[in-house]
Parts: structure tokens; sequence; C-alpha cells
């Protein structure tokens, strides 16, 4: 690789950070996300919030929206690195690429729901409920394709053969656990109040901040890997050239 | 070959282990917690559990994590031979408990008991359903490892698999030494 190439790889990387900066403002803190409203929430009351807090609901939602587009270069510049370390004909780098680019359309779908709630509040009470369990139910239960893309990311990490490896083994498989953990959402559906419910401990605030966290040191260590793969490209070129 | 100053198995798999351990006793703290703020709600629904299913099930599972034990010593030299008997009995213990699970579970329903019954029956379907997930897995596992140990494999590669399914059945034993008190016999 170039230069240039790593140069991308490194924006890229960072460019998560910049996601959830964006996304802990605008959705989390002014679309009332952080924390979530109650799942018990009537349809009168719902409605009621979307009307009262329209405009701040519509720049939260609007926002945030198109910003799930930066998950994508993340994506993208962890399947090159992790190309790297698989190598060959290797096709697990490509679950994780796919499952990355399906969690960016998941995610943006949710918030679709959830803007369009906000931009007619007036509309049937009924209609904003189902619009935002809508958003609800699409975030939550489409983690399959996250917990593909988590999986398969600890699994090409597992492989590293190098002396020195990139990431210590526990953490590998605390991703495995963390991005299984997901499952747990399959429950969800069945519960509108308490700790299952979508804004209960176990189907929102773990499963939010749990991976998060993961990701967030996951993305440092790769961002640091890059130098190693640099030297690498580096001692391939000198011994070639003698 | 004897076992060394080191963990079973595979490493990587106690920090999945610890994770998950720490999201069940999670659940058991908020099972605790909100029996604690509705004691006779919680007694009026454990009253409806049939305790004689949940002593088979004991039984089932701890001889199956004996039996898991006794793979894993075999593989270790104490007890040579037999790793596979072993495993063979394991999983079909845990099919056993699934079984009788299953038919409790069935007895429960057709009492017109539900998840949406009461906050109890909330917190037993849930945990013990994700209980029943993990036995089923651990079976899943320690078939994996059965499989593997076909053929040519070195003594280290077989006690590393052997330990490491070992020690994920052995969680999910002790998952269920704690459900049994706090769902069939706490007072």
């Amino acid at each position: 690789m170039t230069r240039q190439n790593y140069f991308w790889i490194r924006a890229s990387l960072l460019s998560l950070f910049v996601f959830f900066a964006i996304s802990l403002f605008f959705w989390g803190i002014l679309a009332y996300n952080i924390p979530p409203l109650d799942g018990s929430i009537s349809a009168a009351d719902l409605a009621q919030h979307f009307r009262d807090h329209a405009a701040r609901l519509r720049i939260g939602y609007g926002v945030a929206l198109p910003m799930y587009a930066l998950m994508l270069p993340w994506s993208v510049a962890v399947f090159a690195l992790m190309r790297r370390i698989e190598g060959g004909d290797g096709i697990i780098s490509y679950i994780q690429l796919g499952g990355g680019i399906l969690t960016v359309v998941v995610m943006s779908m949710g918030n679709a729901f959830w803007l369009t709630a906000a931009f007619r509040p007036e509309t049937d009470p009924a209609i904003i409920q189902m619009l935002y369990d809508a958003g609800c139910l699409t975030v939550d239960l489409f983690f399959g394709v996250t917990t593909l893309q988590y999986c398969a990311l600890a699994l090409v990490l597992l492989q590293d053969r190098a002396p020195k490896k990139l990431a210590p083994k526990w953490f590998l498989w605390l991703g495995f656990w963390l991005s299984i953990e997901f499952m747990l959402e399959i429950i969800m559906p069945h519960f509108r109040s308490g700790p299952f419910s979508w804004s209960g401990l176990f189907n929102y605030w773990l499963p939010f901040f749990g991976p998060i966290t993961w990701v967030t040191v996951m993305t440092i260590i790769l961002y640091r890997s890059v130098h190693r793969f640099e030297e690498e490209d580096r001692a391939a070129l000198a011994a070639s050239s003698s | 070959m004897r076992a060394t100053g080191r963990l079973p198995g595979e490493e990587g798999l106690w920090s999945f282990i610890a994770a998950d351990m720490m999201l069940f006793a999670l659940l058991f703290g908020s099972f605790l917690s909100q029996r604690a703020a509705a004691p006779s709600q919680f007694a009026e629904a454990q009253a409806l559990l049939v305790p004689t299913f949940a002593i088979i099930n004991t039984i089932f599972l701890l001889t199956s994590s004996l039996f898991a034990a006794l793979a894993v010593q075999a593989e270790r030299g104490s007890r040579p031979g037999g790793t596979r008997l072993y495993l063979i009995l394991t999983i079909g213990l845990g099919a056993a408990f699934l079984a009788a699970k299953l038919a409790e579970y069935y007895h429960e329903i057709s009492a017109g008991v539900s998840p949406a019954s009461n906050t109890f029956f909330m917190f037993y379907f849930v945990i013990t359903g994700l209980h029943f997930t993990h036995v089923v897995v651990g079976m899943g596992i320690l078939a994996f490892v059965g499989f593997r140990m076909r053929g040519e494999v070195p003594p280290e590669r077989r006690q590393y698999l052997v330990e490491s399914g070992a020690s994920f059945w052995h969680m999910v034993d002790l998952l269920w030494l704690v459900i049994l008190p706090i769902f069939y016999l706490l007072p």
C-alpha cells in the first residue's frame, strides 16, 4: 500500500469518532434518546412529546440520519486491515464488510421512521406510535448484521500470526460475547415495559454501551496497527530491492 | 499429561465466560430486587412451579458435569481412554435436561402461565430460556470437540479442546445452581 492508502485508512478509522460525537449530540441529546423514552409510554403521551419538541427532534434525527454513513469508511478501513491479516482467498473479511454496510442501512432506516414521526407530529397518535415502534424494532432486531460484523472482525484478528498480536485474545473473545449478547433483543418485542423492553437495562443500555466501548478500543488498536503494516511494507520493499 | 498453573482450555474463552456470568448476575440481581419489592406476589407465582422438574434437572446437569470432568481427567492422563464416551454421556444428559425443561414449560403454559403473566414469570421465562440456549450451545461445543478429536490429534490439542468444552459446560451447570434456589427454593 502507498502512503496515501494508509492516510485514508487512518482517516477512515477516525471517522467513527466523528460519527460518535455527532450521534451523541444530535441523536442522543437533541432527539431525547439518552436516556430513552420509557417503553411503556402511551400513544397520546408519545404524540404530545413529538408535538412539543418537533423542531428539536427534526434537527436531531435529521442530522443524525445522514451521518450514519460515517460508519461506512470505518468498515472499509477495517476490511482493508483484515485482508492484510487474513490474506489469500479468505472470506471472513468480506463478512465484516457486508455486515458493516448493512448496519449503516439498518440504523439509517430506524432513524428514518423517527424523523417521519417528527415531520408531521400533528398526525394521529396511533400512527406516531407505530412509526416510533417501527424505528425501535428496526434498530433493535436487525442486530444480526452487526453480530456477524463484529464476530468476523474478532475471528480474523484471532488468526493474527505476528509475534506481537494486534489485540489480546481476551479482548477479542469479549467482542464475540458482546456481539452475541445482542441476541437478547429477540425477546424485546414481547415486553413494552421493564428491563427487557426497548428502553430497559438489557435491551438498551447493555447492548448500546457495551459494543460501543469495545468498538472504540478496537478502533484505537487498529489505528495503531497501521504503523505495523507500514513497517512490514518497508521491510518487504527493502528485501526485494536487495 | 498433568495440568499446570494455567487457565484450562482456550484462555480467551474465560473472558467470554466471565462476561456471560456477569450478565446472569445482572439478571439475578434484577430479579431479586423486584422480588424484594413484591414478595407476596412472587411467592404466589413461585407456588405454581413444580419443584420435581427442578430436582430432576439438577440431577441431570450435575451428573453431566461429572462426566465432563471425567472427560478432562481422561485427557490429562489420570483415567486413560474413554474421553469420547464421557463427552457423549455429557451431551446425552444435556439433552435429557432440555427434554425435561420443555416438559416443564409445556406444563406451565398449559396451566395458563406465560412471560406476560407477571414479573416473576417474566424473569423466569427469560432467565431459564437464556439458560436453555446456553445448554444447547454447550452441547454443540462438546459435539464439536468430539468431532475434532477424531483421527490423529496431538495430545496437547486434545486436552485444549476438551478443557475448553468442559469449562463452558461447567459454567452452564453453575448458572443452574443459582437458578434453582432463586426460582424454586427461596421462601
